[in-house]
């Protein structure tokens, strides 16, 4: 089941959302609880505060009050990053793209350009992403570390100062552990490929043992594939 | 001969102590020993004097040689500050302590089981000592441990650098004092005189400083605020101009050529783009926009994606003490100036700033894309930057300070800085 939480204070948005929320239901054949909100109220708090398996919310930017949907969304992001936020307004290109990285916003709608078709075209691309919010979190004195799980390509052991390595498709990290230890924390979609390397076989397109690499579907080909965990990885 | 081997065998025993010290020391500070090929003959050499100093000396000196031989050998083998080897150290310690008495009372009660055991006291000790240094390892990379460990070091951090050197010497002191030797007796008063002065030089050199620093800061901030006046007039001038500017665009674009007309749309984006960046200024805090105006001006013309959220109804400076408003600058400054140059080097180039009052403090976030490489441990380390110019130092200095704390925490490829300044209370 989905909860859609939509904060809107004009009637006529609110029923097209109303309108394309019981299309989604309906061509996906899903439970929807849907909850509306006009404005930031005590309401509100409760169903961000409320834990439910998954959640997105349809939020308007200029809100009757003092309260606006950006200041709604650092709420929800005080406490929940997992759910999905769209954002219906009409904004410049620099706010959207500062709070899609920001806040993590799924879409910024504009209110009356094709609204109906593009929060469709959105919701059904939610329902299709996996829910896969899963982190791997690195506690360090001076800085904290978050990673989804599914933003990892691998992770190898380097071996000048014996630090990993973890390498996302923009940013790579170094972090004092073992491959040992790391691999507690990631779940069975990482698989050992070399005795210094871990990856994540979501993201492997091609084994090429004859080789010794796997290529990325990023296109990169990592050279650090060993024959002695083939059996493993087939297995998997 | 018999003797010699003893010797040598208890030699090797307390070089494994020392290097089990080394390897506690490591796991919770994080921080890697520097030139390690030079480290063990050190290390070799230091356990030979040690089982010479055990078996000639009193425990009392052997101990307060071994603190000194530690904390010295710490502060040359690891780039980290001496106040933080301190409290390392008295951790190692507590921990070794704990597990020695521990020992002693199984060892203590095995004899009692098994008095035959009396009779091997010499073998007792070294096997003692490396079921100690196991169990210390074992206990070492437990997570409780390390989160008991990062806790106590917060608090730690708000202690006065010179209160924890004066706490150090003052137990050498006692050390020194439990020794029942008579010429230790009669230094007594000689040391406390020395101690009581090195307190009071402190206290009238720390005193002198910061009526001098209050001195300076009143003439900085008045600066400053001149400073802001000056660039929120700079700032109404360019928004009047910017406006007449267009104006007189749009008027000549009503007679002109298709050609003409392109030129003038695309000139009038390019003004407008400008024109968010400064005008988000009027929102920032007075006392800061200054400070920001400054730093995200070089960036103008970047394509910076800079957005500021500003949630704080007063002005800066009357709800924080001028030697906070100080930190704030300085620390918003260096925080900005990573943010900045990190984020000109991301695919997105977004830097946020939003600012915020809360019940007893002022907080700032600063987030930004970046991409490349990153150490996480050595983040806020000494010579540690990650925007590839300049030397870390900056942010080096800031954390650690009182009343003002700083938090970073990475998110995917955003790196998110919360600065959080004590209000006048």
């Amino acid at each position: 089941m989905i909860k859609f939480i939509v904060v809107e204070d004009e009637k006529s948005v609110q029923d097209i959302i109303k309108k394309v929320l019981r299309k989604i239901s309906i061509a996906n054949d899903t439970e929807i609880e849907i909850s509306y909100h006009q404005k930031y109220n005590k309401n509100l708090l409760k169903d961000i505060s409320e834990e439910v398996y998954r959640k997105v919310y349809i939020l308007d930017i200029e809100l009757e009050g003092s309260i606006s949907g950006i200041d709604i969304a650092q709420k929800i992001r005080e406490k929940d990053w997992d759910s999905e936020i769209i954002f219906v307004t009409s904004h410049d290109k620099m706010f959207e793209t500062v709070h899609r990285n920001v806040l993590e916003v799924f879409d910024f709608i504009e209110k009356f350009h094709n609204m109906e078709s593009r929060l469709e075209k959105d919701l059904q691309l939610i329902y299709n992403q996996k829910f896969d919010k899963k982190m791997l979190k690195i506690y360090s004195r001076n800085a904290d570390l978050e990673i989804y799980l599914k933003n990892i390509l691998y992770i190898t052991r380097d071996k000048e100062d014996r630090k990993l390595i973890i390498h996302t498709k923009d940013v790579n990290f170094k972090i004092s552990s073992s491959l040992n230890d790391i691999t507690e924390k990631l779940d069975n979609r990482f698989i050992r490929t070399h005795r210094s390397c871990i990856a994540n076989k979501d993201h492997i397109v091609e084994y090429n043992y004859s080789e010794n690499y796997f290529q990325l579907d990023i296109g990169i080909k990592v050279d650090l594939l060993s024959k002695k965990y083939r059996k493993e990885i087939e297995n998997e | 001969m018999n003797n010699l081997l003893l010797t040598i065998f208890y030699s090797f025993i307390v070089f494994l102590s020392q290097i089990v010290i080394f390897y506690i020391f490591n796991q919770f500070s994080k921080e890697p020993i520097k030139m390690k090929k030079i480290l063990i003959p050190i290390i070799i050499i230091g356990s030979l004097v040690e089982t010479f100093l055990t078996t000639y000396l009193s425990p009392v000196y052997n101990c307060i040689i071994c603190i000194s031989y530690f904390l010295i050998i710490l502060k040359i083998f690891t780039t980290i500050k001496f106040k933080d080897i301190i409290f390392y150290s008295i951790n190692i310690w507590l921990l070794l302590i704990f597990l020695d008495i521990f020992t002693m009372l199984i060892y203590n009660a095995l004899q009692l089981i098994f008095p035959v055991l009396s009779n091997y006291v010499f073998v007792a000790r070294p096997v003692g000592t490396i079921i100690m240094n196991v169990a210390a390892i074992i206990i070492t990379k437990q997570k409780i441990i390390h989160k008991f460990i990062n806790n106590t070091y917060n608090y730690f951090q708000k202690i006065d650098s010179s209160i924890v050197y004066i706490l150090l010497l003052f137990t050498l002191y006692y050390m020194l004092g439990a020794l029942s030797i008579s010429h230790i007796r009669n230094l007594k008063l000689l040391i406390i005189i020395f101690l009581l002065a090195i307190i009071l030089t402190i206290t009238i050199i720390k005193i002198l400083l910061s009526k001098y620093e209050i001195i300076t800061l009143k003439t900085t901030n008045q600066l400053l605020i001149k400073n802001n006046e000056f660039y929120l007039k700079l700032l109404d001038d360019y928004h009047i101009l910017k406006h007449n500017l267009i104006s007189q665009l749009l008027g000549i674009k009503s007679i002109a050529n298709n050609k003409a007309k392109k030129l003038i749309d695309e000139l009038i984006k390019e003004y407008n783009a400008n024109f968010q960046t400064t005008s988000d200024l009027r929102d920032v805090p007075s006392g800061l926009n200054g400070i920001i105006y400054e730093k995200v001006y070089n960036f103008n013309k970047k394509e910076l994606n800079i957005l500021i959220d500003n949630k704080i109804a007063s002005k800066v400076l009357e709800v924080i003490t001028p030697r906070s408003y100080n930190l704030l600058c300085e620390a918003l400054g260096v925080v900005l100036d990573n943010a900045l140059e990190a984020a000109y080097k991301s695919k997105d180039k977004v830097v946020y700033l939003n600012f915020r009052e809360m019940q007893e403090n002022i907080k700032v976030t600063i987030i930004n894309t970046f991409s490349g490489i990153i150490d996480l441990e050595k983040l806020g380390q000494k010579n540690y930057t990650t925007k590839n110019i300049g030397h870390g130092i900056g942010l080096y200095s800031i954390i650690g300070r009182r009343k003002i704390k700083m938090k970073t925490t990475i998110k995917n490829n955003l790196f998110i800085n919360e600065i959080l300044i004590e209000k006048k209370k």
